[in-house]
């Protein structure tokens, strides 16, 4: 039965037709102790294809089981493996809990890839020893299902860094292949994810 | 019909009522660009563009951006009447990038993209590329257009290939030093048209 009013049908098909926003919650994972973290399409309801031009995962209170690892994610782009080649820049700004001079903004080329396969650090060092201690941000990614262009994604997390530092690192880059990505794995550099949650997004741009 | 449950009112007059929650990002207008596009202009009252005291503020998701010539910056310009594009902005910009051959690397800040009160365009992506699978993605956010009492500021982050195989994040952010209301917000490239691409413009809840 469809819900008509004054012309204008608000529902219909087991649907909602009306607008209901253009951020769209997709799919939220919750870690503990978890070995990854994992979205892949078609797969326990997760959509990553071309019903939305853009998908933002937001990284709620990552906490690492083991301290000062770094916060990695990967894509797939075919097959099973998460190895899609990359190009990436990093740079981050930080700031001492002792205020000890050690704030600054600074390039990272240690977390830069090119043309590499391996892992994306998404942010490292994360956790000194409590357990209040974890890492937040948001990760965009553009037109995953593009099979004509290569896909450009954008990080920026802030972390409880295991120097006693407040770490912001902001990381742009692209999976160079036009090949669609249907799957993106977060991980710890070593050991397991304890807690946290990785939540995803669609963008409507209609 | 209206629907009314427990005293709300779900929907009335072909809408949903104001108490039902859509989220807070509405998607307004979408602009696809094709060959030889010159611009891509968003004029409050037209063309369904909503773009005044409605929203606290907006934001252009911009993405899979392909440019007709390599090496050009994209650019954006803002007006007050839909015809004259001459108001002073300033602004800073900066960005990170790395080369896939890992020849060059850096976090700068980028003279000649910045504004001193200049009537300008103001650059929001760098160095773009036009081969077959290069591409630009990013978001352009500007706040409160339509006041008329204060200035009025915008952040940029863009992703994008350079044009010789880099991964270049670029951040733009300013003001633009009017105090009469803005009601056109103009893209384009500082050489040659845009190839192909979209633009969608959000208005942000308060």
């Amino acid at each position: 039965m469809a819900i008509i009013s004054d012309g204008t049908t608000i529902a219909d098909a087991g649907a909602v037709a009306a607008s209901l926003g253009s951020i769209v919650h997709i799919k939220t994972l919750t870690a503990s102790s978890s070995a990854n973290l994992t979205f892949v399409d078609g797969a326990s309801s997760v959509v990553l294809d071309n019903t939305f031009p853009i998908y933002k995962f937001e990284l709620i209170n990552i906490h690492p089981q083991t301290d000062t690892q770094a916060l990695e994610v990967n894509f797939r782009d075919g097959g099973s493996a998460y190895d899609a080649t990359k190009t990436s820049n990093c740079f981050y700004s930080y700031h001492s809990s002792a205020n000890t001079g050690l704030a600054a903004v600074e390039h990272l080329s240690s977390f830069d890839l090119q043309q590499a396969t391996g892992n994306q650090t998404i942010n490292n060092n994360i956790g000194a020893g409590a357990a209040d201690e974890c890492l937040s941000g948001e990760l965009w990614l553009f037109n995953p299902s593009s099979t004509t262009f290569v896909k450009h994604y954008m990080i920026k997390t802030t972390s409880y860094h295991g120097a006693e530092q407040a770490s912001t690192l902001f990381i742009g880059g692209y999976c160079n292949v036009t090949a669609a990505i249907d799957g993106v794995k977060f991980i710890m550099a070593s050991g397991n994810i304890d807690a946290g949650k990785i939540k995803l997004y669609g963008i409507k741009d209609s | 019909m209206a629907v009314i449950s427990n005293g709300t009112t779900v929907f009335d007059a072909g809408a949903l009522g104001s108490g039902v929650p859509t989220g807070g990002l509405t998607h307004i207008k979408t602009l696809t660009a094709t060959d030889d596009t010159a611009t891509m202009v968003f004029t409050h009252g037209t063309s369904s563009v909503v773009f005044d005291g409605t929203y606290d503020s907006y934001i252009f998701k911009i993405h899979n951006i392909h440019p007709e010539q390599d090496g050009w910056f994209m650019n954006v310009d803002f007006s007050i009447n839909g015809s004259d594009f001459d108001l002073t902005k300033l602004s800073n910009a900066f960005r990170a990038q790395q080369t896939e051959s890992n020849s060059a690397q850096s976090l700068a800040y980028v003279t000649g993209a910045d504004n001193a009160n200049a009537a300008a365009v103001q650059p929001i992506s760098f160095d773009s590329s036009n081969d077959a699978d290069h591409a630009m993605n990013g978001e352009l956010q500007i706040w409160q257009p339509a006041s008329t009492t204060f200035v009025k500021h915008y952040t940029s982050r863009f992703q994008a290939t350079g044009s010789s195989n880099f991964s270049a994040d670029y951040y733009a952010n300013g003001f633009i030093n009017t105090t009469t209301a803005i009601t056109t917000v103009k893209f384009l490239m500082a050489g040659a048209d845009f190839d192909s691409g979209q633009i969608s413009l959000y208005g942000v809840k308060g």
